[in-house]
């Protein structure tokens, strides 16, 4: 909930370019580091300030007949305060949806062909479980750069797998290695999440929770790291002219790819540092 | 102004003369330039004939049917009616909407189980976002319209399970769009506009690299994944306020190019939208309209 | 007559006074719903004329108690702070569906507020002409009854008799010939009601 005069306060100042916190419309907060592996039980696991992210992978049946890999993403936002956080239950499934559908389609960057050891029958099924520790707005965003670098942590277990027989007699055997992991292919190929905030006629990025409260629209946009666009979704009770469209994915653009590149040194340094503690 | 009633007025904006009369004409369309042909023979901007009426269910306030190609879809509103007491959260902001879609078991060719599927959760939400904004809801402080849709028949969504998400969703959401906003319009739910929904999906010309665009393409155009000379790479459904030229839901996925190529997907499918609004949802509500008096 | 559809421009907004069933966008005025547009010319000189659309659909739109209307309802139960109404019937416009409503103990009338007894003044079974004072909490829209023309305006007797008001206060069942409390309405004529 919000006040009226709170909100046009809001209004106003983003309409003059000036937020509450100093910054202006298209200025994001300082990113928050990782710590991978955190979690030492899971796959993979990256941890914030104020998100956990836990990667756990199981062997599934392909349920689709012709299916060449399945990768399912649960993202399961487990917060007991949500109510003081802000959070409605309603958008914690929205964001679970769209992490879900972005990283099962084509434009999602991992290679999902390569989870499936026999074919049509036996993948690899990652789950993503995410635990949102503190809300400071903008959670969408925040919460697919966390997965990204839980992604890039994650090690699955090799797969050996023996043919036998031909035909309709063909069979498959395969043996799990113990110790023996490799990493996800196409993790560097994650895109990454921008959302823009209509506030009145224009729009913001990464906004306070109460900045939130003001906007009618939000324009979801994950950006490759070719610098395109690979998913838009808009979310909000708002229209939007089609003109404005233009701007706000140029928008998403420049910050898309600054996260990227961002997202790109953070895991780096943490490889490194973890490199050196073994 | 004055309003002279013994005359029909003209629509605002003109189009080319019903695009669905070209349809039922063999011959294509010379305005195709960009591809060859495609699989039944429209031209890229060419959207299927619908088929939309209202007044199906009875007891409903409101209700709406709607068909384009093998896509059936029933859309039944009730109320407005008292939000229940859990529900409520600001109700001095207004009334609220309940969406869900429902997908039938025998809607595809394999049986889906009655159990709602993660593509309905995902149908029900694309569709709440793309209504909210047309409708005054404020005139309405605390209840709730509630919208029911069924698909009778979905085109076998299931049937290619890579992207079997992907294509249910582009190819369920425009209708679902059309086919709840008539049925509100005819509850008599005010609203600024009826939204119109409209799918196009996005081609790679495997020799040239260039994306180009289809509207409102067919399950058999998305599954066979290439058209026209194209390999499928994406797709877009796109929820709009025909009058005010506004767009309320907007879904892209896959590779859809830059900038510039999503702005021109989503005006042909404003535009799209604008003809089928015309052409279809409006003569349903008036023909609906003179069937009571 | 020519149907218009909801989204259809009607005029500019300031050539006429949006009534209902139209909405103003920006400058344009549109229809909201699907009816009939009909202008009303305005009595006094310098006023705008009022434009509307007049739903074609027969069947009663269900309608929803705003501030300020005259709503008719059923007591469902009492205590000793509020009486509690289903309510049926908005101004002349039954409900669909029932909405809930609660006349709390200083607002069944406008004098000697202290001494009300919600006993006296209401018995579950009642039909209650009242005014609706606020949306209320998230359960019942607030109702009040103090007005004159507002209150009871039927009661059966405990003997299962219709009463008949004999005072602002008291009712007499014609059988028994028994008293009973009750905060009475002003009998008003049919049709007057709905002007109010």
């Amino acid at each position: 909930m919000i006040s009226v005069c709170e909100r046009d306060y809001i209004i106003g100042g983003v309409q003059a370019n000036a937020r509450g916190d100093g910054r202006r419309r298209t200025d994001a907060r300082p990113l928050l580091s990782f710590e991978l592996g955190a979690v030492p039980q899971a796959s993979g696991s990256a941890k914030s300030a104020a998100l956990l992210v836990g990667v756990k992978v199981a062997i599934a049946e392909v349920s689709h007949v012709g299916a060449q890999a399945d990768d399912d993403d649960d993202v399961e936002t487990m917060n007991t305060r949500s109510k003081h956080l802000g959070i409605s239950e309603d958008s914690i499934r929205k964001y679970s949806d769209f992490c879900s559908k972005l990283l099962n389609s084509d434009a999602g960057g991992l290679d999902l062909a390569s989870l499936c050891f026999v074919p049509n029958t036996t993948c690899w099924v990652i789950h993503v479980d995410v635990l949102v520790l503190a809300y400071t707005g903008n959670l969408l965003d925040t919460m697919f750069q966390a997965i990204r670098a839980a992604l890039a942590n994650t090690l699955i277990p090799k797969v050996s797998v023996e043919e036998s027989g031909s035909g309709l007699a063909r069979s498959f055997e395969f043996d799990v290695a113990d110790e023996e992991t490799e990493e996800l292919k196409g993790v560097n190929d994650i895109p990454a999440v921008v959302t823009l905030y209509k506030i009145g006629n224009y729009h913001v990025i990464d906004p306070t929770p109460l900045e939130e409260l003001c906007s009618d629209v939000q324009l979801t946009v994950a950006i490759s790291r070719k610098g395109l666009p690979c998913a838009i979704h808009k979310y909000g009770s708002g229209s939007v002219d089609p003109s404005l469209l233009a701007d706000m994915i140029q928008d998403a653009k420049k910050h898309g790819l600054a996260s990227l590149e961002w997202m790109d040194r953070e895991i780096q340094r943490e490889k490194l540092r973890l490199s050196n503690l073994e | 102004m004055a309003l002279d009633s013994k005359r029909i007025k003209g629509p605002e904006k003109s189009f080319v003369p019903l695009p669905l009369l070209v349809q039922s004409t063999p011959t294509p369309t010379p305005t195709s330039t960009k591809t060859k042909g495609r699989i039944d023979g429209r031209g890229t901007d060419e959207v299927r004939p619908l088929f939309a009426t209202t007044r199906l269910v009875r007891q409903a306030s409101g209700s709406a049917f709607v068909e384009v190609g093998g896509v059936k879809v029933v859309c039944a509103v009730y109320g407005p009616k008292p939000v229940p007491a859990s529900k409520v959260q600001d109700h001095h902001s207004g009334g609220r909407i309940s969406c869900d879609v429902r997908l039938s078991p025998f809607a595809a060719l394999k049986r889906k189980q009655f159990m709602k599927e993660p593509a309905e959760h995902s149908l029900s939400n694309n569709l709440h976002t793309a209504l909210l904004p047309s409708l005054l809801l404020a005139h309405l402080p605390k209840s709730q319209i509630d919208i029911h849709i069924q698909i009778l028949q979905a085109q076998n969504p299931t049937s290619i399970p890579p992207n079997a998400f992907v294509s249910s969703l582009s190819l369920l959401l425009a209708p679902c769009i059309t086919a709840a906003s008539l049925a509100l319009a005819d509850a008599q739910i005010e609203m600024m506009d009826s939204v119109v929904g409209c799918n196009l999906g996005i081609y790679r010309n495997p020799s040239t690299q260039k994306l180009f665009w289809m509207v409102d393409c067919t399950e058999e155009e998305i599954e066979t994944r290439s058209n026209g000379g194209g390999v499928w790479v994406g797709n877009c459904v796109v929820g709009v306020m025909p009058s005010i030229g506004k767009v309320t839901g907007l879904v892209m996925d896959g590779d859809i190019g830059d900038v510039g190529f999503v702005m021109e997907a989503v005006q042909v499918c404003v535009d799209a939208c604008a003809k089928i609004h015309e052409v279809v949802v409006k003569k349903a509500l008036i023909e609906s309209a003179q069937a009571k008096e | 007559m020519t149907v218009v559809t909801p989204g259809e421009r009607l005029g500019l907004a300031g050539e006429f006074f949006a009534s209902n069933g139209t909405v103003e966008v920006g400058d344009h005025i549109y229809a909201s719903i699907v009816g009939t547009v009909t202008t009303t010319k305005s009595t006094t000189s310098g006023e705008l004329d009022t434009i509307q659309v007049i739903p074609t659909k027969k069947t009663m739109k269900s309608s929803i108690p705003e501030v300020s209307s005259i709503v008719t309802g059923k007591v469902l139960r009492v205590n000793p702070r509020m009486a509690t109404l289903s309510i049926m019937v908005v101004g002349d416009q039954p409900c669909a569906d029932n909405f809930q409503g609660i006349i709390r103990v200083q607002d069944v009338r406008a004098t000697e507020r202290d001494k009300i007894q919600i006993y006296n003044c209401f018995r579950p079974g009642d039909i209650v002409r009242a005014e609706v004072i606020s949306l209320g909490d998230s359960r019942s829209y607030y109702l009040s009854t103090a007005k004159n023309e507002l209150g009871v305006i039927l009661a059966t007797s405990v003997a299962g008799h219709t009463m008949i008001p004999i005072s602002w206060e008291e009712m007499v069942c014609p059988k028994t010939k028994a008293v009973e409390n009750r905060k009475c309405a002003k009998p008003v004529a049919i049709g007057e009601s709905s002007t109010q």
